[in-house]
């Protein structure tokens, strides 16, 4: 028999889980241009190093062209030092986008297993556990960033720490609140009824279910930080000097503010534009993994 | 030679609150045979819901026994009540609520099959999947749907088919119907019979629904505050209701007949606070023929007739007044 | 029937636009009820009865839902769909009246029941503040509850008793007409019990024109004059209680009879009515009953049947009925 055998399941599949979630994504025009733009920055973010030269075309001082205005040679135009501030702006993604992503995924790793603790237990475990985090989330996140940042000195790995560490108490509670709704829903209850052990019940109801607010949360989440990193680095706390952060491109804007605008404003519009694209990717990917929302 | 499939002691559950302990189940004892229906009656908050969790150990009893085929339920180590779940299953009141919406319909009936290691061919798990998908009525072409696509009947058909998956011997129902439509409802009661015939299923049939409770239970207690306050052969305690709340449930049943509808008893008031129950009759409060001995000690639950028990202290007035009535 | 109508809908038809989908919710409803009298509107859930009730106050949020043209909803005399906002404002409540099925969410808990119940009656009768407080304290009275209860919160109160706050608030104002839906689902069968006695006491002092929606076909035949039984949005069967319960016409209705326990004979069948409803957004050609009913014919599952009188005020949308050469009699009424 060559034929493969089929399952009954196999014969009526109509659509795989995920072939659904991007389905409904798809439908969704907002999020797909935060998804493109998403993309698009991923990209630029990976493969920037092979087309531009960090220390010529990036870094590299061009004394007889500073303060040029937006022109077709360059785009953005350029700085004080004469370098080109499109290629800046563009090596830029690179710094924004690995700041966020590594200071949500260092988030994460602590963030996770601490609210899904103190969610699937419950009681005094959840008590105490939950009033280490709020002191965490009391100090204001600015200037828990400037200690550690101080402490640890200016550097990106020391950016995202302290980044990250601001973003803990939020995926801790995002965390702890979709396990709690999950574990004491009728589902779980009957599962557990079915003789299902504990961790197949973690595995296969409560985690599936609570990804979701977590992924959009995440999504979201690498929004915050890149706003937080640029905050950072504007104060001076980022990332070291020569780097074409985005915050550090508007700090170093500043003081041409009046008669080149400029300077700020395409650090600034790059900013705005990844953190509009996450938030509309983040909202999109919330009605898609929705499965009670058909449409 | 009556043979016993569940026989329940002195079965209790209190929660602790910040206001006092809460009685939600208060020393309920019975025995149910094999291949019966117990149907378990009562008013929100009277504790059916809990007791039939608690015999499931689905909430841990605070005390008490409960004898499945000889083996005592509350002594078993968790692992062990994992394996023994399996012959005692439970269908959910809220077929919505009580399945995973990210789970099809194979997934969440053959959830419990393949988690227990029971069938690990994936093959063999599919086609005992759609066996059972036959067995409650579900057409085979929904095998990939998810919950949200369906409609209540069939949530609880998926609900029934996966109670079914591990063969049990007990079923505690919980509300089986109550979220359905009237037309739907049917349909659902007259497959759980079916289901009883063909496999020899036992039933605990936990509802506040007496016309469905008399149509398909053998057996009826009655629960008030915790504590089972009449039981007896679901024709006798129709016929005869011995215990005022009793009275009271059967006449407030909504008949459909346009002359000569049955007088109702309206009772007062509403049912009294579970926590820190006083000693007493706890109906007293709403009962007209309370006196000073039901508001100054509990009565017991005593056999006034064969296989009929009643808590009241003037159940024997009681019956006389109804049957002048 | 020949008293004035106090409330009178006429070709009701209501439909939701979401998402290019048409979901026919309602489909050309003729109602009226008239003083004193009850109207029993009977469905399953989807069948149309709460849209219904909530056009009769013009309450459909618009968009989605589009009420069209040839529909009519005269509240004593008045056509509300085509008032203003305070024209609306001053009939709901004082002409027309609400009670919603889940009194837990129809109450402010913010608010003491007393003050909700006087600001409904400050609002449409023209009185101080003192004697709208006055007013609710004698309407707590009135649905059992005690006046020194009446400074208490939402919360404090339990199931039913919050259910005759609602009752309270809708009949604060003597509303002529009062729609009720599944007003006592929610409720426990002894507490139900005695909603019901209040609704029956306070229909008989009042002359409280009612509509009164339900799945529960004991209730209505506990206190209704009048029922209306609605299927896939539209009525297919209306008649007096008696003539619909013990000469039922239609097919469904005879299938929700069947559907039911019977508590005098308990080892009696349950006979179900197969298959669902179908969905309003996807209506068959002819009769929306045809696909389950087994009396059906080629011709019903064709031609869509009008409501047509019987005998007496008896209607029923059936062709069944209209078979040329044919007596056709429900299985229900053969025994007889």
């Amino acid at each position: 028999m060559a034929e493969k055998r089929m399952t009954v399941a196999q014969r009526y599949q109509k659509r795989t889980p995920m072939g659904e979630i991007w389905y409904r994504l798809r439908k969704n025009k907002g999020a797909m241009i935060g998804l493109v733009v998403v993309i698009i920055m991923l990209l630029t973010a990976l493969l920037v190093d092979a087309f531009l030269d960090y220390d010529v075309q990036v870094c590299g001082y061009n004394v007889l062209e500073r303060l040029q205005g937006p022109s077709a040679k360059h785009p953005f135009g350029t700085d004080d030092m004469g370098r080109d501030l499109f290629y800046r702006v563009v090596y830029g993604t690179k710094y924004s986008m690995l700041i966020g992503v590594s200071a949500v995924l260092f988030s994460l790793v602590f963030g996770l297993p601490y609210g899904a603790i103190c969610g699937y237990f419950g009681g005094k475990v959840d008590l105490f556990l939950m009033r280490l985090m709020d002191i965490l989330s009391a100090i204001p996140s600015l200037l828990l960033g400037i200690v550690v940042v101080a402490v640890l000195g200016p550097s990106i790995t020391n950016l995202v720490i302290a980044i990250g560490i601001a973003q803990i108490p939020a995926v801790t509670n995002i965390t702890r609140a979709s396990v709690m709704t999950v574990r004491n829903s009728d589902y779980v209850e009957s599962s557990r009824c079915m003789g299902l052990s504990r961790l197949s019940i973690i595995t296969n109801h409560i985690l599936p279910n609570c990804l979701s607010p977590i992924l959009v949360r995440v999504t979201l989440g690498v929004a915050n930080a890149i706003v937080s990193a640029s905050g950072l680095s504007f104060l001076g706390l980022g990332v070291p000097v020569p780097s074409p952060e985005w915050g550090a491109l508007l700090s170093a804007g500043r003081g041409f503010i009046r008669g080149y605008s400029y300077m700020t404003l395409f650090p600034g519009l790059a900013i705005m534009i990844t953190v509009l694209a996450l938030n509309l990717l983040g909202d999109g990917l919330r009605d898609a993994l929705d499965p009670k929302l058909r449409r | 030679m009556s043979d016993v499939i569940l026989d329940v002691k002195n079965l209790k559950k209190y929660f602790k609150t910040s206001r006092g302990l809460l009685h939600a189940v208060d020393n309920v004892s019975f025995t149910l045979e094999r291949g019966k229906t117990l149907g378990v009656v009562g008013e929100s908050g009277c504790g059916k819901s809990t007791t039939g969790r608690a015999i499931l150990r689905l909430i841990e009893p605070t005390s008490g026994e409960v004898w499945f085929e000889g083996t005592d339920l509350t002594t078993l180590s968790e692992r062990d009540m994992r394996m023994k779940r399996r012959e005692l299953q439970m269908i959910f009141q809220d077929p919505y609520a009580s399945l995973d919406p990210r789970r099809t319909v194979k997934q969440a009936i053959e959830e419990p099959l393949k988690y227990n290691k029971i069938i690990t061919d994936k093959y063999d798990r599919d086609d005992r999947t759609v066996e059972l998908m036959h067995t409650v009525g579900l057409a085979e072409r929904l095998i990939n749907t998810y919950p949200h696509e369906l409609d209540g009947g069939r949530l609880q058909r998926i609900g029934i088919a996966r109670a079914l998956a591990l063969n049990p011997k007990l079923i505690v129902c919980d509300e089986p119907v109550s979220a359905l439509d009237v037309s739907i409802q049917a349909q659902i009661l007259n497959l759980l019979e079916e289901l009883q015939e063909k496999m020899g299923l036992t039933y605990i049939f936990i509802t506040h629904d007496l016309a469905v409770v008399n149509h398909f239970a053998d057996e009826i207690a009655v629960m008030y505050l915790g504590q089972i306050i009449e039981k007896a052969e679901a024709e006798e305690l129709f016929d005869n209701p011995m215990h005022p709340y009793t009275q009271a449930l059967l006449s407030a049943i909504p008949v459909t007949q346009t002359d000569d509808r049955p007088q109702r008893i309206i009772l007062k008031g509403e049912i009294s606070s579970p926590i820190d129950p006083p000693d007493a009759c706890r109906f007293a409060p709403r009962c007209i023929y309370a006196t000073d001995e039901c508001r100054a000690s509990d009565p017991a639950f005593r056999e006034m007739s064969p296989g009929h028990f009643v808590a009241c202290h003037r159940c024997r007035q009681v019956g006389k007044g109804a049957n002048e009535a | 029937m020949n008293q004035e109508s106090l409330l009178e809908i006429e070709h009701l038809t209501v439909r939701f636009e979401v998402d290019g989908d048409v979901i026919r919710a309602v489909n050309d409803v003729s109602l009226s009820v008239s003083e004193g009298r009850t109207l029993g509107l009977v469905g399953e859930s989807g069948a149309g009865k709460t849209t219904t009730a909530l056009a009769a106050l013009h309450l459909i949020q618009q968009p989605p839902g589009i009420i069209e043209e040839q529909s009519r909803i005269r509240v004593c005399g008045k056509d509300i769909l085509n008032m203003n906002q305070r024209e609306l404002s001053r009939t709901r409540g004082a002409d027309i009246s609400m009670i919603f099925q889940d009194p837990m969410t129809s109450l402010n808990p913010v608010f003491t029941v007393a003050d909700q119940i006087a600001e409904s009656i400050y609002a449409h009768v023209d009185c101080t503040k003192k004697e709208a407080y006055e007013r609710a304290l004698n309407m707590l009275e009135i649905v059992g509850i005690p006046r020194d209860r009446a400074s208490e919160y939402p919360h404090q109160f339990s199931g039913g008793m919050k259910q005759r706050v609602v009752i309270a608030i809708a009949l604060a104002c003597n509303p002529k007409v009062l729609i009720a839906d599944e007003p006592t689902t929610a409720l426990d069968v002894t507490i139900q019990a005695q909603v019901i006695d209040l609704m029956k006491t306070l229909k008989q002092k009042y002359r409280t024109g009612m509509i009164l929606i339900t799945h529960d076909l004991g209730i209505v035949a506990d206190i209704c004059d009048d029922v209306a039984v609605m299927y896939a949005g539209r009525i297919i069967e209306q008649g007096t209680l008696r003539e619909v319960f013990n000469h039922t016409l239609h097919p469904y209705t005879e299938g929700l009879f069947n559907s039911l326990p019977d508590i005098k004979n308990r080892k009696a069948k349950l006979i179900p009515i197969p298959g669902l409803m179908p969905d309003p957004s996807n209506l068959p050609e002819g009769c929306a009953f045809a696909p389950r009913c087994r009396y059906a014919t080629e011709e019903c599952r064709k031609t869509l049947p009008v409501l047509q009188p019987f005998e007496g005020t008896h209607q029923t949308a059936c062709l069944a009925y209209s078979r040329p050469g044919e007596d056709f009699v429900l299985e229900r009424n053969r025994a007889k």
